[in-house]
């Protein structure tokens, strides 16, 4: 079949001829040979508006013919921009975290001029601080090269500039009163509960994430429940997990800046925690032959919401 | 914008009160004893009045209430009132100097057409003077506004340093330190790219309404 590409605004951008049965993803394929520059994550096809209608996308998994484009027809192409890799974002935005921390506490001299009193238990402290926020950036940056697989290969490259300066900003911010000469600590039973729930919560976490991975075979996009431990009580108890540590974090570390980077991330991961809930619940609706949702399972708190 | 009868109640008498507190500034503004150094000292109340009723009008666009989109009027209100309560409230010898009149008065001559202007809107009586005069008088308003706002600062500097205003020294328990004249100087230079942003926006918005 011929299928004829046009541009937004209307020019013409080429014909290309498909086996009748081609789906999108044969499309995208074609038109990048066509076009190499447009490469197929920075693809995406429409077809035309009707009207004043708004365009309607078209899906990876639908054939051409079931989409509605038949031969000779039209589909709308738009240009997504350049794109960069999932794993090379996460790779690089948590690369500045996981610098930062160590480099106030062990450039203190040259940061602020002078060092937090050798043997004072602030020094003792801004230690063991700076190692529990730096082995969470190196599991993170394991869990992006070793654990995690992708739903998409690509965002905009824009998106990088926006989470590096997200993570490497409040890195920033919280390292430099975290890891200050002048640095008040917490009370010793502050310190000892915040840390040893720190790791407690950076396990759990974990162990949500080699879950997941397990309900997702490799290169398929396959959605399972999860199920057992705490996936019994809530959706996305990895999301728990994490704005648990960072409570416990702030805890044992205490700071403004500590307590704010917590909050946007809390109010960020419900965001994604009430999606997913809600994706969970209208996929697996039980009719049909599909599994039904465990319908006590809260979104993010168990018990609660 | 369908609005209830209550919501519409409401918002008449919201811009009513703010327009009685701008009236009253202006009025005591014009018979200010001193000129524009005693400015501040003959009109404070009703300003700060008028400017801690307008807290409101953030809660109103994030509801809907009003037009504007909600960051854009927080930041608005709350720059006003940083430089209002958090400067001129806080050091009485910069509220008397003649920038610091001119910008309250200078607020006052936008407020006296603009709150009118929405109070007709709500009865249905809008006389085009007053259409024109809204979306006319922020022409030399604006530009002198924000540097009557930027000229507080610069005359604050000094006295914030000194008396280390907002300063929050380390070491403390929640480890953390803030230096008001250092924000300061950080912030002033937004005003020179979000200052001709607004005011190409507010041209636009001019020549839209008063094509109309």
């Amino acid at each position: 079949m011929k299928i004829h590409v046009q541009s937004r605004s209307g020019k013409p951008l080429g014909t290309l001829t498909l086996p009748n049965d081609a789906d999108v993803p044969a499309l995208k394929a074609a038109y990048a040979k066509q076009t190499p520059s447009m490469y197929v994550d920075r693809q995406r096809f429409y077809l035309p508006a009707v009207g004043g209608a708004k365009p309607v996308a078209l899906g990876d998994r639908a054939t051409l013919a079931a989409a509605g484009v038949a031969d000779g027809g039209t589909v709308v192409f738009k240009d997504l921009g350049p794109q960069i890799s999932w794993k090379a974002v996460f790779v690089l935005e948590y690369l500045g975290p996981l610098l930062i921390f160590p480099a106030f506490l062990l450039g203190q001299r040259a940061i602020y001029g002078r060092v937090t009193p050798p043997g004072s238990v602030a020094a003792e402290h801004q230690v063991a601080l700076a190692l529990a926020w730096a082995l969470h950036y190196a599991k993170r940056e394991f869990e992006t090269l070793c654990v995690h697989r992708f739903s998409h290969a690509t965002m905009p490259l824009g998106n990088l500039a926006k989470n590096c300066g997200y993570y490497w900003g409040f890195a920033a911010a919280v390292a430099y009163f975290a890891m200050h000469p002048l640095y008040t600590p917490a009370s010793d039973a502050a310190y000892i509960s915040g840390l040893v729930t720190f790791y407690f919560m950076e396990a759990g976490n974990m162990w949500c994430h080699f879950k997941l991975r397990a309900l997702r075979p490799a290169g398929s996009t396959v959605r399972r429940i999860p199920m057992g431990g705490p996936f019994s009580y809530v959706s996305c108890p990895n999301y728990t997990c994490e704005i648990g540590a960072w409570v416990a974090f702030n805890v044992a570390c205490p700071t403004v800046w500590g307590w704010a980077f917590a909050a946007c991330g809390a109010a960020q991961m419900a965001v994604w925690a009430a999606g997913k809930h809600r994706n969970y619940r209208k996929e697996f609706d039980g009719k049909d032959g599909r599994p039904l949702y465990p319908r006590s399972r809260k979104a993010l708190i168990p018990f609660i919401w | 914008m369908a609005r209830g009868r209550l919501a519409r109640a409401y918002l008449l008498l919201y811009n009513a009160a703010a327009c009685a507190l701008w009236a009253a500034a202006a009025a005591r503004l014009a018979t200010a004893p001193g000129g524009l150094g005693g400015a501040y000292a003959a009109a404070a109340p009703p300003i700060r009045a008028a400017q801690t009723l307008a807290l409101a009008e953030i809660v109103h666009a994030a509801v809907g209430l009003g037009g504007g989109s909600p960051p854009l009027v927080a930041v608005q209100v709350l720059g006003r009132n940083l430089v209002l309560f958090g400067v001129l409230g806080a050091l009485p010898a910069v509220a008397a100097t003649r920038v610091a009149g001119a910008l309250l008065a200078v607020w006052t001559a936008v407020e006296v057409v603009r709150y009118p202007y929405y109070l007709g809107g709500l009865v249905g009586v809008v006389p085009g003077a007053l259409t024109w005069a809204r979306y006319s008088a922020f022409l030399p308003l604006y530009p002198a506004g924000m540097a009557a706002e930027v000229g507080c600062y610069v005359a604050a500097l000094p006295a914030i340093d000194a008396g280390g205003l907002y300063r929050v020294a380390l070491p403390n328990a929640a480890n953390f330190a803030f230096d008001f004249g250092t924000f300061v100087r950080a912030a002033l230079p937004l005003y020179l790219y979000f200052g001709p942003a607004l005011y190409v926006h507010m041209l636009r918005q001019r020549r839209r309404k008063l094509a109309a």
